[in-house]
């Protein structure tokens, strides 16, 4: 009887507009964030721990401040982004064609096949000793050894997204007419674009953090240095500062990249959601 | 045998890529002074295990690698099964963990060198806390995947609701998961010669700076070489192991 009343006259279920509910989400998501940094705050401040190995948040905040203000942590940021960039950027180009190189070619790909499944889990970063006895100290060494790690994952996925390439979609192109020389711009590239796009976004965090581990293992300018100096002199406000710079980098990175994975498969609506 | 034969004969370039280093080293073409000839660094390999404890070094590496490794598996599939199936657990920990994962791994070494010291500790905590990340968000991500169906069917043949997360979404999960803990142990690798880099007494990071510093380059190349064979044994044994666990799949 009740239920019949009930389904007779259904009340229009509130609802928040989008905007206010966003928001109310944010909020919900920033509390236990909230709480740990208050904690953090609350902690030291109470001298439950030793100030040097955690400062109070807000003397980092200010530290981070005064570094941000008179330009040091950007001109770090800038010089580790240099290092970083440059090196993913020259493994996108080399990893790209070889993966594509491998996807095409049979003597391509028993070459280098075994060679990037054996490099795949090598810890690369233990060739860097290697690396500075070639190339010197200077950021040459830093960008090649950022190349390395990055160009294996790209090159996997390249070659995968190539290979996999569903063969329906290849052979329409062909009846209806897509020319030879054509196929490979307009069909092969873009069907292997998200998983060019996924091994792109593997690499890129990769590439920061070779950036900043050789930063910290052989000196000159960037974040790693920044850090490890401010470590080495028992610095720990500027430690923390250091890392808040490094989260913030790595956020960026990875906000910019899905923004542009957006823009570039928006023709995709599954792949340019993930990621 | 066939099998193992085909394998071989996969990694025939490879072998070709070691005499091409070779033979370019015999006629010259490469300066041995900064890049020593394979047969050197065999030779360097030969006297490193008898001479500077190889082993002793590369048991010191493992046994890091392998305390923060395991520890981030264990501590980070709970978590993130934990994450996936209870309100509590996505309310406080899951905002938390993406805050935290842009932040680039290798800040995490200087961190526990200034709170752990330059010991084994140090070391086992910044691979733990690094290699934690992605196996809580590949058993989170892969977690929440799972579909509803299995759950229902297991809560209806009267599987206890305490058990369903390890029952049900925990096997239903794992080929993702064990895609994650692949990713964390190469990373694991990465940071714990980072970090052996940086600042260590033992290990083959140290092992590898130590010769450098003193000019031994074949031993160096023979120390890098220890540390490749190592991270491609731990990768293949992770392989074998996930094809042995998800045996019941259909891959």
């Amino acid at each position: 009887m009740d239920r019949a009343v009930k389904i007779a006259a259904p009340q229009p279920p509130f609802r928040l507009p989008p905007a206010a509910f966003a928001l109310l989400r944010t909020a919900e998501r920033s509390i236990p964030i909230l709480v740990l940094l208050a904690a953090w705050e609350f902690a030291t401040r109470a001298g439950m721990v030793q100030l040097f190995l955690l400062p109070p948040l807000s003397r980092v905040l200010v530290r981070f401040y005064a570094d941000t203000i008179d330009g040091t942590i950007p001109y770090h940021i800038v010089q580790t982004s240099i290092t970083a960039l440059s090196g993913f950027f020259l493994a996108a180009a080399v990893g790209v064609i070889l993966g594509a190189a491998m996807a095409v070619s049979r003597p391509v790909r028993y070459i280098c096949e075994p060679l990037v499944s054996l490099a795949f889990p090598i810890p690369k970063i233990s060739f860097l000793p290697i690396f500075i006895l070639w190339f010197g100290f200077d950021v040459l060494p830093k960008v090649l050894m950022v190349a390395f790690n990055c160009v294996i994952p790209i090159t996997s996925a390249t070659y995968l997204g190539a290979r996999g390439i569903d063969k329906y979609i290849l052979w329409s192109a062909r009846s209806l007419g897509t020319p030879h020389h054509k196929l490979f711009w307009k069909v092969v590239v873009p069907a292997a674009a998200p998983q060019v796009i996924s091994g792109l976004q593997i690499a890129l965090p990769q590439a920061l953090i070779i950036g900043i581990v050789t930063e910290m293992l052989t000196g000159g300018d960037g974040l790693g240095s920044y850090m490890i100096r401010a470590v080495r002199f028992s610095d720990s406000e500027t430690a923390f500062a250091g890392i808040l710079a490094m989260l913030v980098t790595g956020l960026a990175y990875m906000q910019i990249a899905a923004m542009i994975r957006r823009h570039v498969l928006k023709w995709h609506t599954e792949a340019a959601a993930e990621g | 045998m066939t099998q193992l034969a085909a394998r071989l004969h996969f990694y025939v370039p490879v072998l070709l890529a070691f005499a091409l280093w070779e033979a370019a080293s015999q006629a010259g073409l490469i300066d041995p002074s900064i890049f020593p000839s394979l047969s050197s660094v065999l030779a360097a390999f030969v006297r490193l295990l008898t001479n500077n404890n190889l082993l002793k070094h590369a048991g010191i590496s493992i046994f890091r690698q392998m305390s923060g490794f395991l520890l981030a598996g264990g501590i980070g599939i709970v978590a993130g099964i934990l994450i996936a199936t209870t309100a509590w657990a996505r309310f406080a920990i899951e905002p938390v963990i993406r805050l935290v994962y842009p932040l680039p791994k290798s800040a995490l070494i200087p961190l526990f060198i200034l709170w752990l010291g330059i010991g084994d500790a140090s070391k086992i905590g910044a691979i733990f806390l690094g290699a934690l990340l992605p196996v809580v968000l590949s058993t989170y991500n892969s977690a929440r995947g799972v579909n509803t169906a299995l759950v229902w069917s297991a809560w209806s043949l009267g599987t206890p609701r305490l058990l369903i997360p390890w029952k049900v979404v925990l096997p239903a999960a794992m080929p993702e998961i064990l895609s994650g803990l692949r990713i964390a142990l190469a990373l694991s690798f990465t940071l714990l010669v980072s970090a052996e880099f940086l600042i260590s007494q033992e290990g083959l990071g140290y092992l590898i700076s130590q010769l450098g510093e003193n000019g031994d380059y074949p031993g160096m190349f023979a120390a890098v070489l220890a540390v490749t064979l190592i991270g491609v044994a731990a990768d293949r044994g992770f392989l074998a192991l996930r094809n042995w666990v998800l045996r019941w799949t259909e891959q």
